[in-house]
């Protein structure tokens, strides 16, 4: 599906996080804002909210903490029980090791997975490029035109610091993207 | 760059308290004396040992940061210099601590060293005069590299030269080392060697998260208060004790991985001479043995968490405070049992004056840092990293 962007282009990152403070305090909506690295304080300012990451990431560990335990409960003691240095068949100090690499392991794997799944990103993804130099020296807001008063939006941006407001259309349905570099 | 720093004065009802307590502490210094000998001295180890690991992992986080150029502690690190400043305090406790070798120290004692084979082979190394010419050492290499780290700092009031930050690299390169060694033989001394026949070669590493731990804890709560009493208004921000918040989470979680790889291989190898350190703990001390697991792992691994809970001063000041009473409940564990057992008094539960004297070691702490730190300017106004650190984001 095309869909038609209004984009304002900075030339500084200062200029473009003081923008996008103003745009939020106007209830202008904000589609998203690329930079080449990461901008201090952007996200907040955006108003974007918390990533649910860190729940997957406790999840995941508590699983595979449960997992490990179990796992090895099951075999050391009740599935074929086996005495080892004359310790008990259920020795938790033995089964610290393995259990903080699995919950390490599926902590971790599970968390990037997350990540990749929730973002829409996987090998030969196209990246959505609505300025050529958005990745090297340019700072782009961007704003969905059919949800914004285009005129309003114009004027803001000419005021507030961008060097130029251009309109570009871009395809955002992931899965058409693939091959379709410009 | 113009920063207006109101400079921390000691005074007020801080200074009272720090007293008050720091007589208190004395009081139940005496006391533990007054009701036996090997308890006394055990009460003045631990809190000379305890708040000497505090005072030096100072040194390390000054150090640290010197070396990589840190940002992000400038705004506070006028804390950890202050905090050397109680070295010479420990100093002197640490000489006093010579009437009580025979009381502590099982290898003083030449009857008990000669019949023993193991004790005979190590002569060379546990013997009074070198243990003292050591503890002499010890304490003056620290008590150098703290006064050298402070004079650096001091210069960078007015010198923001690069040749003085790339002299602090170079000197806190060198101090990492020699901290790490002093330490490591610090706790065989003062500690390990309290149980003569027991080793463990990864008890300096394990004395040393401890230490590091407890020093990020009272440099929270100083930060913490600091900005309650309005100094550092503008400086310290949120991100700052996030920072702090996660040092503490991480060496936490430090702290149990050494204490579980000391305490895995000695239980698998299952040697007699490696175990009789825990069975007199699983024996004696059992309660206290997982309440310290408790206190400083679990507690801290759960509340600390959370990015809320690490922006949170209630929070971070309460793991804080639970976190220091915790290392030193971790040094009496160490410490204890093997003197107790070896007077036949197994006294397996905690005192009313033990707790009094850590409270008044603490006072007395509070009163040298505090001082220290009023004498100083509260922030290393021309520290080239200092601008970069005042912008710090998470």
């Amino acid at each position: 599906m095309k869909k038609e962007f209004l984009i304002g282009v900075f030339d500084c990152d200062e200029k473009v996080l003081e923008a996008t403070k103003k745009a939020v305090d106007k209830h202008f909506e904000i589609y998203d804002v690329y930079t080449p690295f990461p901008v201090h304080g952007l996200d907040s300012a955006m108003g974007i909210k918390r990533s649910f990451l860190p729940y997957v990431t406790f999840a995941a560990g508590a699983m595979g903490f449960l997992i490990a335990i179990l796992f090895q409960i099951w075999t050391s003691a009740i599935d074929w029980p086996t005495i080892i240095g004359g310790k008990p068949f259920i020795s938790f100090p033995a089964f610290v090791p393995i259990t903080f690499e699995i919950t390490v392991l599926l902590a971790a794997h599970t968390t990037v997975a997350a990540f990749l799944a929730s973002n829409f990103l996987f090998p030969g993804k196209q990246a959505m490029i609505l300025h050529p130099e958005q990745t090297c020296n340019k700072f782009i807001m961007a704003f969905d035109k059919t949800r914004i008063n285009k005129e309003d939006v114009t004027n803001f941006l000419n005021n507030n610091g961008a060097i130029s407001v251009e309109e570009k259309s871009a395809d955002n349905n992931c899965f058409a993207l693939i091959g379709k570099g410009e | 760059m113009s920063l207006e720093v109101k400079n921390f004065e000691f005074q007020g009802s801080i200074k009272t308290i720090s007293i008050v307590l720091a007589v208190v502490g004395v009081l139940a210094l005496l006391g533990s004396f007054g009701l036996n000998k090997a308890v006394g001295w055990v009460d003045f180890l631990v809190s000379t040992v305890y708040f000497s690991m505090i005072a030096v992992s100072g040194i390390f986080f000054l150090s640290l940061g010197g070396v990589v150029q840190a940002s992000w502690l400038t705004p506070y690190k006028r804390i950890p210099e202050a905090m050397t400043k109680f070295l010479p305090v420990t100093f002197v406790c640490m000489l006093v601590m010579y009437f009580g070798y025979h009381t502590l120290y099982e290898w003083t004692h030449t009857e008990l060293v000669m019949n023993d084979p193991i004790l005979r082979e190590k002569v060379a190394w546990l013997n009074e005069p070198f243990f003292f010419i050591r503890t002499v050492i010890i304490f003056s290499l620290w008590i150098l590299m703290a006064w050298a780290l402070r004079s650096i700092s001091k210069k960078m009031d007015t010198d923001g030269s690069e040749a003085l930050s790339l002299k602090l690299q170079k000197y806190s390169a060198v101090f990492l080392i020699v901290f790490s060694l002093t330490i490591s033989f610090a706790a065989f001394d003062w500690v390990m060697s309290i149980e003569p026949h027991w080793f463990s070669t990864i008890f300096g590493v394990y004395m040393f998260a401890g230490s590091f731990v407890s020093g990020i804890a009272f440099t929270t709560i100083a930060v913490i208060k600091l900005r309650d009493w309005g100094y550092l208004k503008g400086i310290i921000s949120d991100d700052h004790l996030h920072d702090l918040g996660k040092w503490m989470f991480g060496m936490s979680v430090f702290w149990a991985y050494i204490w579980i790889s000391q305490y895995l291989l000695i239980w698998y190898a299952n040697i007699p001479e490696e175990t009789e350190y825990y069975v007199l703990r699983h024996d004696y001390w059992n309660a206290q043995f997982f309440i310290n697991l408790i206190i400083n792992f679990i507690v801290p691994f759960f509340v600390l968490m959370t990015r809320e809970a690490k922006r949170n001063t209630k929070v971070l000041m309460t793991v804080a405070c639970i976190l220091l009473f915790g290392h030193f409940f971790d040094m009496y564990l160490m410490v204890a049992p093997k003197v107790f057992h070896h007077y036949h008094a197994h006294i397996s539960g905690y005192g009313i004056l033990q707790l009094l004297q850590f409270i008044g070691f603490f006072g007395l702490f509070v009163f040298v840092v505090g001082r220290a730190l009023s004498k100083m300017n509260l922030v290393s106004k021309e520290d080239p990293t200092l601008e970069e650190g005042l912008h710090l984001h998470q």
